[in-house]
């Protein structure tokens, strides 16, 4: 599904954040990316929507060279990815739009697929992730929760092969990021959706990612995973598997900083 | 503001002034009664035709500013290099009251209507310019990632996110300036010209000292700027919501 053949990135006047980067993702795994604040992980995400280039090296989807976003990848940030202006059902519909705006051109939007009926579409997106009421509103008028699950409607409404999350739930708060954090396993479960989510806690990378990618203070040079195939079950959280796994990834993310510390 | 309390505050001046206009009994201050018979029987002809002139006028600098602020102001506020470039001369040129350039592009443009245009919209453009700019600036590359994620290239981008995102701006410009653009109008109004509320009411007052009609130019004009104020007024609250 993906996969980094040496590559490098850094940005200008800084040291590289990665440097000869090999990395592979099969189709319908879900990865969990860890590190450090500078660490890279939300530029790997970058990277992997095609929103910015290598240096050097290639970045492969689906065995094609990405060079600019693909239609079927979809991307969720922490924050600030909606639209203030407009209500939650335009947003939502807001990929839809564009593709419609574009029409099925293979380069902006899938080629071969005709957007009809956008706003049932959006309104069933709308429904699935329990904002039917407040489809109407503005992001502004809403809660955190709610916009991010704005944002994921947005996003599925597109049905994504991939999807990248960055952060997504890191501004919730504990009740709303689990029920969300439970929606992604169950969808990742039921699609053959390839996940890649950026987070910065040790417990969210244990629950989603069946792997889990380390990347340590910059350069990177060499992708260290966990493996963790209990991840997504519903009651993983409970399990001693879950605790014990947590414990290794905290200890292997401590290891990286003192070798970067020290050295 | 309600129509109500609009209604209540205009009352109000009015009762001031017919007081004043009671206690003075100078021809210098009519009754407002005495003016808006005037302003009545006048609007429908002479005072309608120096209206339109005036309208036509502001409305033909205010779209041209728009034209050509609003993409400039989008252009400047993503290119960090452009911004940089042009900041200087923005930074120096922002302050100079345009008013002050009048006889200079008259000397130039000629004394017509493209002359006195070209002075509001340099009023107009530039406080355009910078809020516009500033707007587009402002965007988080978050919000641009993430709707370019989506599929959205130049022109969507345009479309979706850069184009509603400067209605705030060009609409709180244009209220900003609609008071200066007016004045301004009435001073271009008075050089070199038949026709215009500025001009008629110059005429009026100074050359053929009929106070009422001049005072019914003068609310004319003051109608001019208010109702072009309510209408960015009422646009800003039918297109910005959000906000």
């Amino acid at each position: 599904m993906l996969e980094l053949r040496s590559v490098s990135f850094r940005y200008p006047q800084q040291t590289p954040i990665f440097e000869q980067f090999a990395w592979k993702v099969k189709r319908g795994e879900s990865w969990a990316i860890v590190g450090p604040s500078g660490c890279g992980k939300s530029t790997l995400l970058y990277l992997l929507a095609g929103l910015k280039l290598a240096e050097s090296g290639e970045i492969l989807v689906e065995g094609a060279a990405l060079k600019k976003p693909r239609p079927h990848t979809g991307l969720v940030l922490q924050d600030y990815g909606l639209l203030p202006w407009a209500t939650l059902r335009e947003n939502v519909t807001l990929g839809l739009r564009v593709h419609r705006f574009y029409g099925p051109d293979g380069i902006h939007a899938p080629s071969g697929k005709v957007i009809r009926e956008v706003e049932v579409q959006g309104d069933a997106w709308l429904e699935r992730l329990g904002l039917t009421g407040v489809g109407g509103q503005y992001p502004g008028q809403v809660s955190g929760g709610q916009r991010q699950r704005a944002a994921l409607a947005r996003t599925l409404a597109m049905e994504p092969d991939l999807l990248l999350m960055d952060e997504p739930f890191a501004s919730l708060d504990a009740p709303t990021r689990e029920s969300l954090q439970k929606f992604i396993a169950q969808l990742q479960a039921e699609t053959s959706m390839t996940l890649v989510i950026v987070t910065h806690s040790v417990e969210e990378a244990v629950l989603l990612g069946k792997k889990v990618l380390i990347l340590d203070l910059p350069p990177n040079r060499s992708a260290r995973v966990i493996d963790n195939p209990g991840a997504g079950s519903s009651d993983y959280a409970l399990s001693s598997g879950y605790q014990e796994t947590c414990a290794r990834l905290r200890q292997k993310l401590g290891q990286g900083l003192i070798q970067v510390g020290s050295g | 503001m309600s129509a109500r309390r609009l209604l209540v505050a205009a009352a109000f001046v009015l009762a001031v002034w017919a007081l004043l206009a009671v206690l003075l009994r100078a021809p210098i201050l009519p009754a407002p009664w005495l003016v808006l018979k005037e302003f009545v029987l006048e609007i429908p002809g002479n005072l309608g035709r120096h209206f339109l002139a005036s309208l036509w006028r502001v409305a033909a600098s205010m779209a041209v500013s728009i034209l050509l602020a609003v993409p400039a102001g989008l252009v400047l506020g993503q290119s960090q290099r452009l911004d940089r470039l042009f900041a200087p001369l923005i930074y120096l040129l922002y302050p100079i009251p345009k008013v002050v350039l009048a006889p200079v592009v008259m000397l130039f443009l000629g004394i017509n209507d493209l002359s006195k245009i070209t002075i509001i919209f340099l009023i107009l453009f530039f406080q355009i310019l910078v809020l516009v700019r500033d707007q587009a600036a402002a965007l988080r590359p978050e919000l641009i990632y993430s709707v370019r994620s989506l599929g959205a290239g130049r022109r969507a981008l345009f479309r979706f996110v850069y184009l509603p995102a400067c209605v705030p701006a060009i609409l709180t410009a244009l209220r900003q300036t609609i008071g200066t653009a007016v004045a301004v109008l009435y001073v271009v109004e008075l050089i070199a010209t038949q026709y215009g509320l500025g001009y008629y009411i110059y005429i009026q007052g100074n050359t053929l000292f009929d106070y009422p009609k001049m005072y019914a130019g003068v609310l004319a004009m003051s109608l001019l700027g208010l109702g072009l104020y309510y209408l960015a007024d009422g646009l800003q609250k039918r297109f910005c919501r959000w906000m």
